[in-house]
C-alpha cells in the first residue's frame, strides 16, 4: 500500500510525517532537520533554494529571499496591502503575486516548491517515492485559501487526499493516546502568521469540532514588526544620523533576523544583548533587551486573540469553565507572557504536553493514517469556519451554510424567475459572518439560465456542498431535465467593484490631504472634542492625579487654546498631540474606572 | 426530500431532546465515517445536514412541516409580545451600533476611554435584553413540548401552532445571536 505522508505547510516552518506501527513519525532532511524553514530564494538564473539554506540569505538578499508566503495564499485584489515584505508584492489580473528577479511568482508556486523540497527529503528518509499527502492550513482560510493550498500540494506532485485544520491536526495528536476518554478542550494556535481556536469534544475516539475562530493575519510575525519598530526608535535615539540607513529593505530584513533571535531567547532568559553591527560604516549598536519590554510590545497582539476565543466559546455555547484542557500549539505559545494571557483567559493552566512545532504534522500524519486505514477507531468531525451565503436583493447577505457546521455539508436552495420570459439570473456566492454582503469575501458568481415561461414557473435547484477539505462545490439542477451540472466559481478572476473603488477614494483622500484649509478645520475639530474630554475625565478621576501632574495638563490644555487662534496648523496639530500624550495616564485611570464599573455591574 | 429524522433514525416528531439528538448522530456518523465507497462523501453529507436541522427546534420544525405537508398554512403572524421584543431588540442593535461606529472614529485614548464610560451601562442593558428573549425562548420550547403530546394525539390539530411557533422561535434565536455579537464587539473595542 501506498504511503500517505502528513504535512504541516507552516508561515515559518514546514515538516513531514508518516505513520509508523501505528504511531506518528517526523521525518529528517538529510542533516537531521525536522523543521524545514518556509523560505525559498532566488538566485538569478538559478536554480531555487528552500529551506535552511534560503533562509540564511535572508539578511544577504532580502529581496531575493522570499519567506512567509502563507500570509498571501489565496489573496484577491485590494487585501496585499499593509504588509511590509521586503520582496515585491504585485497583483496580476487580480492575484497577489511576488515579483522576484523581475519574475511573477503565485504563492501556491512558492508553496509547491517548499513542498516539493520536503517530498524529496521524505522520499530520501524512507527509501521509497511518496505520492499522496495531507496537508494543514489554519482552520480560518477560506474557500480561496484552501484551493491554493491544494493546487500547490499538486504543483508538488503530490495527490492531496485531505486538507486538514491545524488546531484539529493538534487535537489529534493529543488525543491519539486518550482514546477511552471523554473531555472537552480547546487547542490555541498561535503561529508564525496565523491564530486559530477551536473547541472540541472527544469521546470514544470521535473527535468532534463544535466551534473554531481566528484570523488568518495574526501571529509571531506581528511581535516582530512590532518588536523592529522598538528597536528602530532605540537606534534612532542613540543614532539619529542613520534614519536614511534605516530606510533601505536590508536594513530591517537584518534588523527582523535580530529581533527573532532576541523573541526566542526571550521565552528562556529575562534579559537577552541585541547586537547589530555595522549600523554604518564605523558604528556598532548594541542593547541590553528586558522581557519585560518584549512583553510590552507583544501585548497589543496576543490580546488581540481574545475576542476570538470568545466567539468561539460562544458558538460552542460553552463558558470556559466548561472545558477540561486549554492545549497550546504554535511556537508562539512558547512565550511565558502568551501562555500567563491563556491562563487568564480560560481560567486554567494551559496543558503544554505538545511538541508547539510538532503537534500539527503529527496529527496531519495521523489523519493520513485514518485515510490509508492504518489509524482504526478514530472518527474525526471537522467543521467549516465560515457561514456560505448568497447576495440577496438590497446587498444583504443570506445565509445557506452557518459557520461550525460539520463538513461535508450540503444545503440546496431553488431558484425561481422572478418575472415572466425572464432568462437568466446571477447569484452571487459569499462567505463570511458580515450583513452586508459586501463586507464578505466574494467567491464568485455564476449564471442560471431559465426556460421562457410565466412568472414562478421556471425552477433551478443549486446545491452548494463543502467538502470534506472545506472546498466548496455547486451544482446546479435543472428540475424539468433532471440534469446537474457543476458550476465553476474559479475561474472568473472576481474582483469586486468595492473594492476598487474604496482604493480609488483612499487614493483621492491621500491627494487632498496636503491641502490647507482641509488639514486646519480637521486639526480644529480634534481640538474642540479633546478639550471638552479632558475636562470630563478630570471631573470623573482627576482626584486620583498628582497635583504636579494636573498642573502639567492644565498647561497643555492652555497651550491648544492659545494655538486655537493662530492658524498655524503645524503648532495646533503639535498641541494636541502634546495634550494627547500628557494624558495617557488619565486615560488609563478613566478606563479603570470603566472596568471597575461594569465588574460592579456584574455582580 | 430527504427525511432527516429517518437520517438519524429518529422518531419524526416536534420535540426532540438535545442530547438524544447529538448521540444519534455520533452513532450514525461512528458507522458511515469509514465508508470508502463513491456514496460514502454523500451519506455523510446528509447526517451532518440532519444534525445542523435537528438540533435547533425551528429549522426542526420547519422540517418536520414541510415532510408533513398536507394542505398550505395559513401566513405566519407574530405575536404581540414578539413584536415587542422586536422592537426592543432592533433599538438596542442600533444604540450598540452607533455606540461602535462613534468609537471606532475616536483617534486618541483619552477620547476612546471618555466615551467608553458608557459602555458598562449599554452592557448591562445588552444583558437584560439577551435574558429577555431567553425567557420567552424558553417559554416558546416548553409550549412546544406541550405541543408534542399534541401531536403524537392528532398531528393535525398541532400544525397551525407549530407553524407559528417555528416562526416565532427563529427570530428568537436570530436576535439572541445578534445581541451576543455585539457584546462580543463592544468587549473587543474595550480591550
Amino acid at each position: 500500500m501506498d504511503d500517505i505522508v502528513g504535512i504541516d505547510l507552516g508561515t515559518t516552518n514546514s515538516l513531514i510525517g508518516v505513520m509508523d506501527a501505528g504511531f506518528p513519525i517526523l521525518l529528517a532532511d538529510a542533516e537531521g532537520h525536522r523543521l524545514t524553514p518556509s523560505v525559498v530564494y532566488f538566485p538569478p538564473g538559478d536554480e531555487p533554494v528552500v529551506g535552511r539554506a534560503a533562509a540564511r540569505m535572508r539578511a544577504v538578499a532580502p529581496e531575493q529571499t522570499v519567506y512567509s508566503i502563507k500570509r498571501l495564499m489565496g489573496r484577491r485584489r485590494g487585501e496585499s496591502e499593509k504588509e511590509d515584505f521586503p520582496y515585491p508584492v504585485a497583483e496580476v489580473d487580480g492575484h497577489t503575486v511576488v515579483e522576484v528577479n523581475g519574475k511573477p511568482l503565485r504563492p501556491e508556486e512558492v508553496s509547491s516548491l517548499i513542498l516539493r523540497k520536503l517530498k524529496a527529503d521524505g522520499e530520501a528518509a524512507l527509501g521509497r517515492s511518496i505520492g499522496r499527502a495531507v496537508i494543514t492550513v489554519p482552520a480560518y482560510f477560506n474557500d480561496f485559501q484552501r484551493q491554493a493550498t491544494k493546487q500547490a500540494g499538486e504543483g508538488a506532485g503530490f495527490i492531496v487526499e485531505r486538507i486538514i485544520n491545524e488546531p484539529t491536526a493538534a487535537a489529534l495528536a493529543y488525543g491519539l493516546d486518550r482514546l477511552e476518554e471523554r473531555a472537552k478542550i480547546a487547542v490555541y494556535d498561535l503561529g508564525g502568521g496565523t491564530f486559530d481556536i477551536s473547541i472540541l469534544e472527544l469521546h470514544e475516539g470521535v473527535f468532534r469540532v463544535l466551534a473554531t475562530n481566528g484570523n488568518t493575519r495574526l501571529g509571531g510575525d506581528d511581535i516582530d514588526r512590532e518588536l523592529i519598530r522598538l528597536l528602530k526608535e532605540r537606534i534612532l535615539g542613540r543614532h539619529p544620523e542613520v534614519r536614511a540607513e534605516m530606510e533601505q529593505p536590508g536594513f530591517t530584513a537584518r534588523l527582523r533576523h535580530v529581533a527573532h533571535q532576541a523573541k526566542v531567547r526571550l521565552s528562556e532568559e529575562t534579559a537577552v544583548q541585541v547586537d547589530v553591527p555595522f549600523l554604518t560604516n564605523n558604528q556598532s549598536f548594541s542593547y541590553l533587551l528586558s522581557r519585560q519590554e518584549l512583553e510590552a510590545a507583544a501585548r497589543p497582539v496576543v490580546r488581540r486573540t481574545r475576542a476570538h476565543c470568545l466567539r468561539s466559546l460562544d458558538d460552542a455555547k460553552l463558558d470556559a469553565r466548561q472545558l477540561d484542557e486549554v492545549i497550546l500549539v504554535g511556537g508562539v505559545t512558547r512565550m511565558p507572557m502568551v501562555r500567563q494571557f491563556v491562563a487568564e483567559l480560560f481560567q486554567r493552566l494551559p496543558n503544554i504536553t505538545q511538541n508547539p512545532d510538532e503537534a500539527v504534522a503529527a496529527g496531519a500524519t495521523i489523519q493520513a493514517g485514518i485515510l490509508s486505514g492504518q489509524v482504526q477507531n478514530v472518527v474525526l468531525l471537522d467543521v467549516t469556519p465560515l457561514s456560505l451565503g448568497i447576495e440577496t436583493f438590497g446587498g444583504l447577505m443570506n445565509v445557506i451554510i452557518p459557520r461550525n457546521s460539520t463538513i461535508p455539508c450540503k444545503a440546496g436552495e431553488m431558484f425561481t424567475n422572478a418575472v415572466a420570459n425572464q432568462r437568466s439570473m446571477q447569484i452571487t456566492v459569499l462567505q463570511g459572518e458580515r450583513e452586508l454582503a459586501k463586507d464578505n469575501w466574494e467567491l464568485g458568481s455564476f449564471g442560471i439560465d431559465f426556460e421562457p415561461v410565466p412568472k414562478g414557473m421556471a425552477r433551478v435547484g443549486v446545491q452548494f456542498e463543502i467538502d470534506a477539505n472545506g472546498i466548496l462545490h455547486v451544482l446546479a439542477r435543472d428540475t424539468k431535465t433532471g440534469v446537474q451540472t457543476e458550476v465553476d466559481l474559479h475561474s472568473a478572476v472576481d474582483v469586486s467593484d468595492e473594492a476598487v473603488e474604496k482604493m480609488i477614494a483612499e487614493s483621492l483622500d491621500h491627494a487632498f490631504a496636503d491641502m490647507g484649509e482641509r488639514v486646519w478645520t480637521e486639526t480644529v475639530l480634534k481640538s474642540n472634542e479633546l478639550l471638552p474630554a479632558v475636562r470630563s475625565a478630570l471631573t470623573l478621576v482627576g482626584d486620583q492625579l498628582t497635583p504636579a501632574e494636573r498642573d502639567r495638563i492644565a498647561e497643555l490644555v492652555r497651550e491648544v487654546e492659545r494655538a486655537l487662534p493662530s492658524h498655524d496648523v503645524p503648532r495646533l496639530k503639535s498641541a494636541n498631540q502634546q495634550l494627547d500624550n500628557g494624558t495617557q495616564h488619565l486615560a488609563t485611570l478613566l478606563i479603570d474606572r470603566a472596568m471597575a464599573e461594569a465588574a460592579r455591574r456584574k455582580k | 426530500m430527504t427525511n432527516l429524522f429517518s437520517a438519524l433514525q429518529l422518531p419524526a416528531r416536534p420535540w426532540l431532546d438535545p442530547d438524544e439528538v447529538k448521540e444519534a448522530y455520533v452513532r450514525q456518523s461512528e458507522r458511515a465515517y469509514h465508508r470508502t465507497d463513491a456514496d460514502g462523501d454523500a451519506e455523510r453529507a446528509t447526517l451532518n445536514q440532519a444534525f445542523r436541522v435537528l438540533r435547533e427546534p425551528s429549522t426542526r420544525l420547519e422540517h418536520l412541516l414541510a415532510l408533513t405537508k398536507k394542505e398550505s398554512l395559513a401566513p405566519r403572524q407574530v405575536s404581540a409580545e414578539v413584536s415587542r421584543l422586536f422592537g426592543q431588540t432592533a433599538n438596542q442593535l442600533q444604540v450598540a451600533d452607533r455606540f461602535l461606529t462613534q468609537l471606532s472614529g475616536k483617534t486618541s485614548v483619552l477620547l476612546r476611554a471618555i466615551h467608553l464610560q458608557e459602555a458598562p451601562g449599554l452592557r448591562a442593558d445588552l444583558d437584560s435584553l439577551a435574558s429577555t428573549l431567553g425567557a420567552s425562548e424558553n417559554a416558546h420550547l416548553n409550549e412546544l413540548k406541550r405541543l408534542d403530546e399534541v401531536w403524537q394525539e392528532d398531528p393535525g390539530l398541532a400544525r397551525e401552532p407549530l407553524a407559528q411557533l417555528a416562526f416565532e422561535l427563529t427570530f428568537l434565536e436570530k436576535w439572541q445571536g445578534q445581541l451576543r455579537e455585539r457584546l462580543l464587539r463592544l468587549d473587543e473595542a474595550a480591550t
